[in-house]
């Protein structure tokens, strides 16, 4: 996550770095500070993308607390819970409208005030593993679960606002992507859904051999969305028909697509990062990360950069030109 | 004769081609992609598909796996314990033999191959079922372990795992849930450690037998706690899902040795529970006697002839003594005839 000059990384030691990226002498990352500081234990490990409003940073661990740490001096302002711990976080914490909505593996969605860590409203609980983070429009909360179900629920009350979830045939891991009035999101039973608002079914997209787990990204009507059978797919965002034919690399697209400009960019567990024409699908460059690794999280675009965290516990900056690297970090101590 | 000839060509023939088939195969994709594609994809996608088909219980699912494997490997598994039993019941022999020829090597080789041919025992016959199991209860062993996918990565790389089959699919994640336990991770309440201990235990001790080598005997004591206590220790580590394939399995081991041995080691014990009243009564055992006959029924008939081949030399020696005393009698009547007419 970048936000005014600071780049964010949750590390799979269960780390949270915050880095300052500096242009003199050179461009690149220099580290600030880390939570918990050095020689301290991790959190286990912290697989969702920081979220950062207003100088906090907020962070879901895998040891199953949600933190809130102070951006600038990497101390932490409050915990949830306070005693003891919930479901292991897989997701991403979203705020809106100063609450800050999070799943954990324990089939519950929270939602605490980001002053303190309150519960807004007791915990919705869904019917299986919430790892996926939500998505937030017209004062809906929607979020997909492992017991197959997409839900609405209300960010006011936590009540749900659909009469019946929306049954996939297979468990959600992904976020669901909200464009034009439309719920676009991927299932484990290797379909791609387009949902109306009312949680009607627009489309179903049958064609994939795997599951979809990343976030689909939007390219004018062209919804973009990687797949664990190595392919990355481009459907029409009304008829769900392909809009270029699917792009195939060596290994599963797991971490969701960024667009920069008009250029989607993605990695995958071939270890290579990927960037297409977003209209078209031809390729524009790729690039093998070195030393050897996967991709696997979220790419996060910048200003004409895209920043890769690979499973290496490297961050790369690639310029979005020719794909050529400007920096490398290594998060591990 | 002709049709045993075409039959262990036929035999071999199948072999060779499996042979084959597996060379083929290690070359092309490499000795890690062939273990995926030839048993551990088989396997993980079997049990998912159990699950499925078992109201989504994970828990089920492994323990019907661990059935259907055991029960697939049940000749195997008895042609293992019946040699490892034949060739406990030649030990007496065997250090018979060693002592009387420690310092004639050759002769005491000799000796000893005498002795297993005579006896119809192959001294490796415990040891090639055992290699053939092993792979497969890796297999069974990973399988169970990918299935349980707790972590992101986990799950990713099951998902490059299954079969394209829509029921597999959707049944992944599987529930973890099962009875007291989370199947993804170790139980905190130490009841299945308890439970592959004591399982293994009784295991153990049923496959125990006597030692007279004193020596012997107390490495068996030894690994009569060892290995339970290690194997207990290893279900406070790992995932609950494996811990429960240990129990059932040592509980399908501990019926399948009941019904080769009997109570075996445990004997004592049954009797004592018993109050010593009656006898456990030793199980049928089924007569299986295959070429090379290393099975303890052989070694049982065996036994039972030198028996009767003995009684049969008393009887005779008896007899022979027998008829002496006859003789005898009958030279003190004729004396003392002679000496009666004398005077």
């Amino acid at each position: 996550m970048v936000a005014d000059d600071s780049l964010y990384v949750g590390t799979m030691e269960g780390k949270l770095v915050g880095y300052t990226l500096v242009s003199e002498p050179r461009l690149a990352a220099v580290e600030w500070w880390r939570f918990p500081p050095r020689g301290e234990p991790g959190l286990f490990a912290i697989y969702g993308t920081p979220f950062v409003e207003e100088g906090i940073v907020y962070i879901g661990a895998y040891s199953g607390k949600v933190y809130a740490i102070d951006g600038a001096a990497g101390i932490e302002i409050w915990e949830y819970p306070r005693d003891g711990f919930i479901g292991p976080i897989v997701g991403s914490p979203v705020v809106d409208g100063g609450t800050l909505y999070i799943g954990s593996s324990d089939g519950k969605l929270y939602a605490l005030d980001v002053q303190g860590g309150q519960e807004i409203w007791p915990p919705f609980q869904a019917g299986g593993d919430i790892w996926g983070s939500v998505a937030i429009s017209d004062g809906v909360v929607y979020f997909g679960s492992f017991d197959h179900k997409l839900y609405a629920i209300d960010a006011q009350t936590g009540a749900p606002v659909w009469d019946s979830p929306f049954e996939t045939g297979g468990a959600i891991a992904s976020t669901p992507f909200l464009h034009n009035g439309t719920i676009y999101f991927g299932s484990f039973d290797n379909n791609f859904y387009a949902l109306n608002l009312d949680g009607t079914e627009k489309w179903r997209f049958e064609e994939a051999g795997n599951w979809f787990w990343g976030q689909a990204v939007a390219y004018n009507d062209i919804i973009i969305a990687g797949c664990l059978d190595h392919k990355i797919y481009a459907l029409d965002a009304e008829s769900g028909d392909e809009a270029w034919l699917p792009f195939e690399t060596g290994g599963p697209i797991r971490g969701d697509p960024a667009l920069v400009g008009e250029l989607v960019v993605f990695g995958s567990d071939d270890g290579k990062v990927y960037a297409l024409a977003a209209a078209t699908g031809g390729e524009r460059w790729r690039r093998t990360l070195e030393p050897p690794t996967q991709v696997r999280a979220p790419l996060f675009p910048g200003e004409g950069v895209v920043y890769v965290h690979a499973f290496n516990d490297t961050v790369y900056a690639f310029e979005m030109e020719y794909g050529n690297t400007i920096w490398s970090v290594t998060t591990s101590e | 004769m002709s049709n045993r000839v075409v039959y262990m060509t036929r035999r071999n023939l199948i072999i060779a081609v499996i042979a084959a088939a597996v060379v083929a195969v290690l070359f092309t994709y490499g000795v890690v992609e062939t273990w995926n594609l030839v048993l551990l994809q088989p396997m993980l996608n079997f049990l998912i598909l159990l699950s499925s088909v078992l109201f989504g219980s994970f828990g089920l699912a492994i323990i019907a796996l661990t059935i259907i494997v055991r029960l697939c490997m049940f000749p195997l598994t008895m042609k293992q314990l019946h040699s490892t039993r034949a060739m406990t019941s030649l030990q007496p022999k065997m250090q018979e033999i060693q002592k009387k020829y420690a310092k004639d090597r050759p002769k005491l080789q000799q000796e000893m191959s005498t002795l297993y041919k005579e006896a119809g025992v192959n001294p490796l016959g415990c040891l090639w079922p055992l290699l053939i199991q092993l792979p497969i209860w890796i297999a069974l062993y990973q399988s169970i372990l990918r299935a349980v996918a707790a972590t992101p990565e986990d799950l990713l790389r099951l998902s490059q795992n299954l079969y394209p089959l829509s029921v597999v699919h959707q049944a992944v994640p599987l529930e973890s849930g099962f009875l007291w336990l989370n199947l993804g991770s170790p139980d905190s309440f130490f009841i299945l450690a308890i439970l592959v201990g004591g399982t293994m235990w009784l295991q153990q001790k049923m496959m125990t037998m006597p030692a007279v080598d004193p020596r012997q005997q107390s490495m068996s004591r030894m690994m009569l706690w060892m290995m339970p206590l290690m194997f207990a220790f290893f279900t406070l580590q790992f995932p609950s899902g494996l811990a429960l394939f240990w129990v059932v399995s040592n509980i399908i081991g501990i019926v399948m040795q009941y019904f080769v041995t009997g109570w075996g080691g445990l004997e004592g014990i049954v009797q004592r529970w018993r109050g010593g009243i009656t006898r456990a009564p030793a199980p049928a055992t089924p007569v299986v006697r295959e070429q090379g006959m290393e099975t303890i029924e052989g070694a049982r008939q065996e036994e039972k002839v030198t028996e009767e081949r003995v009684k049969e030399e008393k009887r005779v020696e008896y007899g022979k003594r027998g008829g002496k005393r006859e003789e005898r009698r009958k030279g003190r009547r004729a004396r003392s005839k002679k000496t009666r007419r004398k005077s």
